[in-house]
């Protein structure tokens, strides 16, 4: 219990004076570094001596019940590093947090701990992802919650979100790890997002509830991310992205990387590309991160992702939809897997724009080819 | 002695009738205005002592007394000089005042006595026209616009000399006439061509469905893509004025002093492209005294609006009247008007702030929440009344080179003209042929439903398209009114698949929010 207090104590205060809530030296314990003097505390912390200062006033107001109770009423969980909830994979991290924040709109602990005994996966990616990465984002994050695997990833834009939809929409859970505070929705798009993964999944930061998401957060985010899950896809991502620092988090923690390929023209393959190179595992579908992970799917999972991936595209066919003008033939032929804009269609097809436009709103609407806005057509 | 002279005061589109009354009366020599002069008609004192003097006529040394009747109208500006000196010059007996009082006149008067040009002078003439006045003297560079009022005698008079010589009968000056037919014939290969631009085929037929159906457009590429360009041509592939369209554009152009000199008329269709920095009076008119704006200057023409998120919100909402009623309003305390502004909005950006997303020759670096929030600036209101949005895409250099030239303007405008023809029949306005502006665009929905009629593979379509496109209701209306005007230009009653299908893609900002809950 005084462990527990002590963590809580360091993580409000290394927050209030705007440092990360990280020990520099983890093996050392919380209340030991807590119950030291303040300047063997600043020490063991790396605290500049501006913020030594300001401890004692901190020690004075600071108490544990109180902000317990603050917590408890917005439906907020604390877990100390060293309980039993504590994810067993985070402990064996490098930079282990000294706690985690948790928010659940039902605050049931028996869920919590329901979500933390499935095998975790994570699904990152690029914010300003293309169609196709949302696309396998949500497949991926289907398929494996259909296995039973909770999805987990950073709530971002792009294929974060399109992971946790993906993730939710099968009745699974999905795990949110935010930059911020469990309570401040960064980026506020994805508000009606969080709610649900508040209702059916959980959101977890190792910062304090108010706590602004700050843009050195993020990274050190990505160590939980990877820290909390078994391996971690990457579907999109630029050179240099916070994707890839997932990933690198994740194989020094002993955890596997898979990357999604993406063609090769698209900037957003950059880093699925790379980690390919480096020898991470290149997926195509949920099956294969389950089977190189040694996870079991149950016989019903199994046929269900056997069946064939689940591609959005064609709707079933069922012989009711007509054959393809010949326009239609020849805009198709005309593609090449990047989005392109009407006029190299009907230039390539040698169609007139008038009817190439119509040509490929028809097509849209059978779901043969797809539109990106502001970039065009794209099979 | 009394003498009296007809004049006008342009308020908004409208001039009326100001009597200027002079008397001379004994007493201490001085000279008042009255009847709610501003301060330029205070300040024609002096223009008129100067001009009178300096004219070699004699400024007399009585007391005198100009009344501005009614008196509850505001006058304003400095056309009222003309016919202050000429009634001066009557009452002091110089000439015959029952002469005088049979004319209406407005002119400026410059120190020596020579004439300069006022605003408004088609308006004027209009107002002439109905006083009953039996001619009307203006200054002779506005003789040729008020000449486009038939049923009243211009007379352009250079200076006061001329002016007293022609009321005194002493010199004819023939009535002013203009040729508008010949003007209106030989305005229309004056603005570029179509033919100059290369590619953008897809943007090019965008502009062209939204001439034959009178829609707005917006256009979202990347800068250097051709936006402002295709824009500048879009009056060159609009049917040619007509006589009465060309009258109304003078008239507003006349009141914002805007004909060039030896201009008459206004023979091409307007095209205003105000800097995104312009305010709201700016844009949709006004001032103390109303006055047209941007909106009003562009009446069947082109108003273009580039960099739209730059416009102020303010000055923006501001468009939202001219765009459903064809008019704007301007209220102030002293008095309102009503001007029209019946224009098609061309509005062009960005498709993000960094302005290269979807550019195949830069890299965008905006964040994808940037990108929402720069969207988010243009108000949904606007938006719903913008039928056409095309993406234009950015040319590479391969493409610049290789590019074939493209078709020229008179062969769209002639497709057009026709699709024109086939909205006048339906819309049955041939008796009012010379402004029917009905179009496409302004279609209620009852009149989507009647004249929008489906075949059974569009309303199959159509269905797919609002299920798997998530077109709004009013998006849906917009689709429709569209694909009236491609069947308008393919020559077609009804509204087939065809036409529907490439109506839709001209929607794509509604489809850009396919990620979402």
């Amino acid at each position: 219990m005084r462990s527990r207090a002590s963590a809580l104590a360091i993580a409000y205060f290394l927050d209030s004076v705007g440092r990360p809530v990280r020990l520099p030296t983890p093996d050392v314990t919380p209340e030991r570094i807590w119950d030291s003097p303040s300047g063997e505390i600043g020490r063991l912390l790396g605290l500049r001596p501006r913020e030594v200062g300001l401890l004692s006033g901190f020690r004075r107001e600071f108490s544990a019940p109180v902000a317990e109770a603050r917590l408890r009423s917005t439906g907020v969980s604390f877990i100390a590093r060293g309980e039993e909830a504590y994810p067993e994979l985070l402990e064996r991290t490098f930079d282990p947090p000294v706690g985690l924040f948790v928010h659940m709109s039902d605050g049931d602990r028996s869920r919590l701990k329901e979500i933390l005994n499935r095998p975790r996966i994570a699904i990152v990616g690029a914010r300003a992802a293309s169609r196709y990465g949302i696309d396998a984002a949500r497949m991926f994050a289907s398929d494996l919650s259909k296995a039973g695997v909770c999805v987990v990833s950073g709530m971002a834009l792009g294929i974060d979100a399109a992971a946790h939809r993906g993730a939710i929409e099968e009745e699974g859970s999905s795990i949110a790890v935010l930059g911020g505070g469990v309570d401040v929705v960064y980026p506020a798009a994805n508000r009606r997002l969080y709610a649900r993964l508040a209702a059916s999944g959980a959101i977890f930061s190792e910062y304090p509830p108010g706590s602004r998401p700050r843009p050195w957060r993020f990274p050190a985010r990505n160590r939980i991310i990877a820290g909390i899950s078994r391996g971690v896809v990457v579907v999109e991502g630029c050179e240099g992205s916070g994707s890839l620092i997932t990933a690198d988090f994740c194989l020094e923690q002993g955890g596997e990387v898979f990357a999604v390929p993406g063609s090769i023209f698209s900037p957003l393959s950059e880093g699925p590309l790379r980690l390919i190179n480096q020898g991470a595992a290149c997926v195509a579908g949920a099956v294969q991160v389950m089977e190189s992970l040694g996870l079991a799917c149950d016989e019903r999972n199994r046929l269900n992702l056997d069946e064939g991936r689940n591609i959005p595209g064609p709707d079933g066919g069922d012989g009711g939809t007509p054959p393809l003008t010949a326009d239609e033939k020849a805009l198709s032929q005309a593609m090449d897997g990047m989005p392109r804009s009407v006029d190299i269609l009907a230039r390539r097809a040698g169609v007139d724009s008038a009817s190439a436009a119509s040509a490929l709103v028809t097509m849209e609407l059978r779901g043969l080819v797809r539109y990106e806005p502001g970039l065009g057509y794209t099979r | 002695m009394l003498a009296r002279m007809q004049s006008h005061a342009v308020l908004g589109m409208e001039a009326s009738t100001v009597e200027v009354e002079t008397d001379l009366g004994r007493g201490l020599p001085s000279f008042s205005i009255v009847g709610l002069p501003d301060t330029a008609v205070r300040e024609s004192r002096e223009r008129v002592r100067s001009g009178i003097s300096n004219s070699d006529y004699e400024f007399p040394l009585k007391r005198i007394t100009v009344n501005l009747a009614p008196a509850h109208i505001r006058k304003e500006g400095p056309a009222f000089d003309l016919p202050i000196a000429l009634s001066l010059l009557a009452a002091s007996g110089q000439m015959s005042a029952a002469r005088v009082s049979q004319y209406s006149s407005a002119g400026e008067l410059s120190l020596d006595g020579s004439v300069r040009r006022i605003k408004g002078a088609l308006s004027i003439a209009e107002g002439a026209r109905l006083a009953g006045s039996k001619g009307l003297l203006l200054p002779a560079a506005n003789a040729g616009e008020a000449a486009l009022v038939k049923g009243i005698e211009v007379i352009g008079v250079e200076s006061l000399v001329q002016a007293v010589d022609f009321l005194r009968g002493e010199i004819e000056i023939a009535a002013a006439r203009v040729d508008a037919a010949a003007m209106l014939a030989t305005a229309g290969g004056r603005h570029p061509d179509m033919a100059d631009v290369k590619g953008q085929e897809h943007a090019r037929r965008a502009l062209e469905v939204c001439a034959a159906g009178g829609h707005n457009l917006l256009m979202l590429g990347p800068p250097g893509s051709g936006k402002t360009m295709l824009a500048r041509r879009l009056p060159s592939i609009l049917p040619p004025l007509s006589f009465s369209e060309a009258v109304e554009i003078t008239r507003i152009h006349s009141i914002a002093g805007l004909l060039g000199p030896g201009q008459p008329l206004v023979a091409r269709r307007p095209f205003r492209s105000p800097h995104h920095s312009v305010s709201r009076a700016g844009l949709s008119g006004g001032g103390g005294k109303p006055r047209p704006g941007e909106v009003s200057l562009s009446h069947l023409g082109v108003l273009f609006l580039d960099e739209l998120p730059e416009f102020s919100r303010a000055a923006l909402e501001t468009l939202r009247q001219p765009l459903e009623d064809g008019t704007v309003t301007i209220s102030r305390a002293l008095q309102s008007a009503t001007f029209p502004a019946r224009f098609m909005l061309v509005a062009a950006m960005n498709p993000c702030p960094c302005g290269h997303l979807g550019d195949s020759r830069k890299k965008c670096i905006c964040p994808p929440g940037r990108i929402a929030s720069y969207r988010g600036k243009i108000s949904g209101p606007l938006l719903d009344r913008i039928d056409v949005v095309v993406d234009v895409a950015a040319l590479n250099r391969r493409e610049l080179l290789t590019e074939q030239s493209s078709e020229a303007s008179a062969a769209v405008a002639d497709r057009v003209a026709a699709a024109w023809r086939r909205q006048l029949r339906r819309f049955g306005r041939e008796q009012d042929q010379q402004s029917a502006g009905f179009n496409n665009a302004m279609m209620s929905a009852s009149l989507v439903e009647l004249h929008c009629k489906l075949d059974g593979a569009s309303t199959l379509l159509l269905g797919e398209a609002i299920e798997r496109l998530s077109l709004s209701a009013r998006a849906h209306q917009r689709v429709l009114r569209v694909a009236r005007s491609i069947a308008d230009l393919d020559g077609s009653g009804t509204v087939g698949a065809a036409h529907l299908a490439e109506a839709i893609s001209y929607r794509s900002i509604d489809r850009a929010s396919w990620e979402c809950d």
